[in-house]
């Protein structure tokens, strides 16, 4: 008894985490998920009236249901959601199925055990067991279940247990019907629950294939960010807190885009600085230019360097270019790394991800450039990526407004990238730049035609009025949620 | 099974549903007792020290006289800034004793190997014109500049960075400690009723010219009018608005909590509107901008320490001061703490900038009323990194309160780093003031209180906001101040009791903060300047005001 109060009231802490996970405001979810379990619980109760005949067969056979759907609904969830498929619809039948075949138990165990024991203990035994089994569940769960096995296993282990109670009484009971078809169904569900507890990592990762749109190959969770590498036949690409970073298919537009106006704006470029862009790409293109003799490439996140120079087939990618002699890799974190250092280069590139929050809009304000203007030799000049000017105005020219509040000459341009769309950049120097140089190095996109065009900004694309990011007041944190926000649907 | 067996189940979940969602987090601390990894110690002020003034175990007779010109009792930031306003007047025959071995009050601050981190006060307001004192302060450590000119700016790497801060409401953090989305429609409209409210107060002027709550409070208009609403509580005058919506309710009465240790049932409308009302950003900035270093205010006192701190004798127990034979000037009697010898000093002038409540004790006088002093307690947690938390490592705020909480939450000791690495150590300053219940038994019961107790409280109020604190936590050291701050409960700031207390006795003239009601650095440092120009005036020297 105290094993099944245990069990239905963890299947129903199961829902409520997962969606309060996957979809958000718990207090909803739970809440939601709650009154449809107990309503749910209600409607079995009173269908338990109908059961009339063979308690017991029914009551094993119940068991056996909820340790089948119960037991697998972590994992049915999870997949459901990484594949789009109607998660609430899934999520609440399951609630209340399971709700309904748990409301079953209570009504039929007190009508079997009625001849056992005298009314008035029984009640209260069951009922205490009952409670007993309630506290049990919402104790262990958080505490100790979901920590260790996680909400999968969690699932599965109860699924087991579900019907190990139906054997349980099966054999207890056996006197009373025809148990052999019984039991082999609990065995079935049994070892179905099993798999699924050993199996629960390769569910874990069919069930994230599902957030991307090609198989993930690779998959780490660092201090930092989460990072994914998918792969199928056409590319290769590599995602960020599930934010796209690269794709193989189109990264040489968004590289060369970032290097070569640097590379031609500036007459003899020998010390290079890259501040972020771990994956090496940018240094790659870098490489190409014999004129450069040093690289120092500065990546907050080690593990992103460990994979972009020593896995065998990401470094592949940027051709080895982290393990060049000609590049420094610097692990730690770019404003400190400028505060401290006294390095000067010719050429900066700063490929950063997008100011989505605050720590990252640090290095996107009037401080971080007025650092960054000082570590840079007489002819200096330095290229930002900075967003779409098509899908994020106002943080772009945010960017812009920012570098210029500095006192530098400012050149936005923009290439068209199409797995991100119009992209933005911009470069910035002392005194103005002239593009009449020659091309770096041969390249694959951009060519004298094509180059002056990326300064004209057509008409849905002109400059709006957008303030200066300051570090006491990030305006462009704000600017990036609001521009981006106007693209994010509920995921459901 | 139960509705309310469900709920207890679950809702001991909404704060872990969140953390163990996240795939490739470390695994979870088990139970609820102490981690052995976190020490920590009750860093109070010396209490026992400070309570022999009770019991009187002390040698009855001074062994050593010394003679000087002045002589500042306290060593918070009011006997600080006598003492500076000495030291730039040329008084430099003078000494300042305080009892504790680190001088400035609550702008104390701890030291950790990562950073240092205020025990109690952490910001100072960017100050009005009025603020002229202030102002003075601020310009002497180049965080104000002001060119030839005249155009004064601020160094605005002092600023506050953003985010500056948040609250965690209903499961998640919210940028802003009000913001629109966690109004309802007639929450949004009444809270926009309010700010429009506040703004009409912040420009207004009395029929002379004058502000109506003015920073220092002294320079605040004087009409009947408006002191009346110091007859009123907050509270009172929030229903007489109709503000009545519940977060914007809890907004006032944390605003109330933060900064006076009192709810609104206790603190008077004038206080809470001067609160909102009075800072204007004196042409430096916006008035709700701030200036924050890592150590609080420590970095004021260290400035002060700069000039005086040769003249400064901590560990030095007053335990009387009482006028000189011939009534010319004022003998104060103290322990040395360090060398358990009784001293008597002879100083023309004496200014106390020790609290209001130690007079009876000290100088024998009937106790005043009114006086009301706030427990607080407040604890510095030494964090191995940034904990857990829904919104991920990118949103943590300066200043981060939860909802709801009897805590005001957590402040940031390296906010102001500019990078922000979640891996790095850091330090937060966790603060309580306790309101709405009797001082004295609330101290009573803290007296008796010990650390674990504390730690545990501390510990509680942020699990519920970042699952794994005690798998970060190093060291929590919890201070306890019994006397926290001075109230400006209803009827005091403009009541008479107050104003009596001001009047200087003779040779003895009075410059804590509390004389002005209201524990701001702004306050203390006006009150302990015009005490220190009162001494200099009857000492026969004439000096132009600060003020």
């Amino acid at each position: 008894m105290f094993l099944v109060a245990t069990c239905g009231l963890v299947y129903e802490l199961i829902a409520g985490a997962l969606a309060s996970y996957l979809l958000g405001d718990s207090i909803l979810q739970f809440s939601t998920i709650i009154g449809s379990y107990l309503f749910a619980m209600g409607v079995g109760s009173f269908f338990a009236r109908y059961v009339r005949r063979g308690l017991v067969m029914v009551f094993v056979q119940v068991q056996i249901l909820v340790g089948l759907l119960g037991g697998c609904s972590a994992a049915l969830l999870f997949m459901v959601f990484s594949y789009g498929v109607g998660f609430r619809p899934v999520l609440y039948g399951l609630v209340f199925l399971i709700g309904m075949l748990v409301g079953l138990e209570i009504p039929l165990i007190l009508r079997i055990l009625k001849d056992h024991l005298p009314f008035r203990d029984l009640v209260s035994q069951v009922l205490a067991l009952d409670y007993v089994g309630a506290l049990a569940a919402s104790v262990l769960f958080p505490l100790f279940l979901v920590p260790h096995l996680g909400l999968i296993r969690t699932s599965f282990m109860f699924g087991c247990l579900n019907v190990g109670v139906a054997l349980a009484f099966s054999i207890k009971f056996q006197k009373e019907g025809r148990w052999a078809p019984m039991i082999a169904q609990g065995l079935v569900v049994f070892v179905l629950n099993a798999a699924g507890f050993v199996g629960a990592d390769q569910i874990t990762r069919w069930a994230e294939d599902g957030l991307y749109p090609a198989p993930v190959v690779l998959s780490e969770q660092t201090p930092y960010q989460r990072i994914a590498v998918t792969n199928d036949r056409f590319e290769t690409r590599l995602y960020l807190n599930g934010n796209l970073q690269f794709s193989t298919y189109d990264e040489y537009r968004y590289h060369e885009g970032l290097v070569v106006p640097a590379l031609i704006a500036h007459p003899n470029p020998k010390k290079v600085l890259v501040l972020g862009g771990g994956d090496g790409l940018a240094v790659r293109d870098l490489l190409k230019d014999p004129r450069i003799e040093k690289i120092t490439l500065v990546e907050l996140d080690k593990e992103m360097i460990g994979l972009f120079r020593d896995n065998e087939e990401l470094a592949r990618l940027n051709k080895h270019a982290l393990s060049s002699p000609r590049v420094k890799v610097v692990l730690g974190d770019a404003f400190r790394w400028l505060e401290q250092s006294k390095e000067t280069f010719d050429v900066a590139l700063i490929d950063f991800p997008d100011p989505s929050n605050y720590a990252v809009g640090k290095l996107y304000t009037d401080h971080f450039y007025r650092r960054l203007t000082q570590r840079l030799n007489p002819g200096g000049l330095f290229a930002v990526q900075c967003s779409s000017p098509l899908a994020a105005p106002y943080t772009y020219w945010s960017v812009v407004a920012t570098v210029e509040s500095v006192g530098l000459k400012v050149h936005p341009y923009h290439v068209y990238v199409p797995s991100f769309g119009e992209w933005g950049f911009l470069l910035a120097s002392r005194e103005p730049l002239d593009f009449s140089g020659p091309f770096p190095f041969p390249t694959r996109f951009l060519n004298s035609e094509e180059l002056p065009r990326l300064f004209t900004f057509p008409n849905d694309m002109t400059r709006v009025t957008a303030k200066v990011n300051r570090i006491f007041d990030q305006v462009l944190v704000r600017y990036f949620q609001s521009d981006w926000g106007k693209f994010s649907r509920e995921p459901l | 099974m139960k509705r309310r067996d469900f709920l207890v189940g679950s809702l001991t979940l909404v704060g872990l549903g969140m953390g163990c969602g996240r795939q490739g987090s470390s695994p979870r601390g088990l139970g609820k007792e102490e981690p052995p990894g976190i020490k920590g110690s009750r860093r109070d002020p010396s209490y026992s020290q400070g309570h022999r003034l009770l019991t009187s175990d002390f040698p009855t007779v001074a062994t050593r006289v010394e003679r000087c010109r002045g002589v500042i009792l306290g060593g918070g930031i009011s006997g600080l800034s006598a003492a500076w306003r000495w030291d730039h007047a040329g008084l430099k025959d003078y000494c300042l004793l305080e009892l504790e071995e680190d001088l400035g009050g609550n702008s104390r601050a701890l030291d950790y190997p990562v950073t240092p981190a205020p025990i109690a006060a952490h910001y100072l307001p960017i100050p009005n014109l009025e603020a002229r004192a202030v102002r003075r302060v601020l310009q002497e450590m180049d965080v104000l500049r002001v060119d030839s000119r005249g155009k004064a700016s601020l160094d605005k790497l002092h600023l506050c960075h953003s985010p500056q801060e948040r609250l965690f409401y209903r499961g998640q953090w919210f940028e802003g400690l009000i913001s629109d989305d966690i109004l309802d429609e007639e929450g949004e409209a009444q809270a926009h009723a309010f700010h429009e409210h506040i703004l009409s107060w912040r420009s207004k002027r009395d029929s002379q010219g004058r502000k109506i709550f003015a920073i220092p409070l002294h320079y605040s208009s004087q009409e009947p009018e408006y002191l009346a609403l110091d007859r009123i509580s907050f509270s009172d005058y929030a229903d007489a608005q109709g503000w009545t919506s519940p977060v914007l309710r809890w907004y006032l009465d944390y605003a109330c909590r933060d900064d006076f240790g009192g709810s609104t049932r206790e603190c008077s409308a004038w206080a809470g509107l001067h609160y909102f009302a009075s800072r204007d950003g004196g042409g430096l900035g916006g008035g709700d901008d701030i200036l924050v270093w890592p150590e609080g205010n420590r970095r004021l006192v260290r400035h002060f320490l700069e000039r005086v701190g040769q003249n400064c004798r901590p560990q030095s127990l007053v335990v009387s001061a009482v006028p000189t034979p011939n009534g010319e000037g004022y003998a104060i009697e103290y322990i040395d703490l360090k060398t358990k010898e009784r001293v008597r000093l002879e100083a023309e002038v004496a200014v106390y900038c020790l609290p209001t409540f130690t007079r009876p004790y000290l100088l024998k006088e009937a106790p005043l009323e009114g006086f009301e002093y706030p427990p607080w307690v407040t604890a510095n947690l030494s964090l191995k990194q940034t904990p857990e938390d829904r919104q991920g490592v990118g949103f943590i705020a300066w200043d981060n309160v939860i909802y709801d909480s009897p805590s005001l939450g957590y402040v940031v000791a390296t906010h102001q780093d500019l990078a922000f690495d979640p891996l790095r150590p850091t330090v937060w300053t966790w603060y309580r003031p306790f309101v709405d219940e009797s001082p004295s038994e609330v101290r009573e019961r803290l007296l008796k209180a010990r650390w674990e107790d504390w730690a545990e409280i501390v510990l509680k109020d942020l699990e519920g906001v970042h699952p794994n604190i005690r798998e970060v936590c190093e060291q929590l050291d919890v201070t306890v101040l019994g006397h926290g701050m001075i109230r400006p409960s209803v009827n005091f700031l403009w009541g008479t009791s107050l104003r009596e207390a001001r009047q200087a006795s003779g040779a003895l003239f009075f410059g804590h903060g509390d004389l002005s009601g209201m524990s701001l650095f702004e306050e203390s440092q006006f009150r302990g300047v015009l005490a220190a120009e009162g001494a200099l005036a009857h000492l026969g020297q004439s000096v132009e005001s600060y003020l």
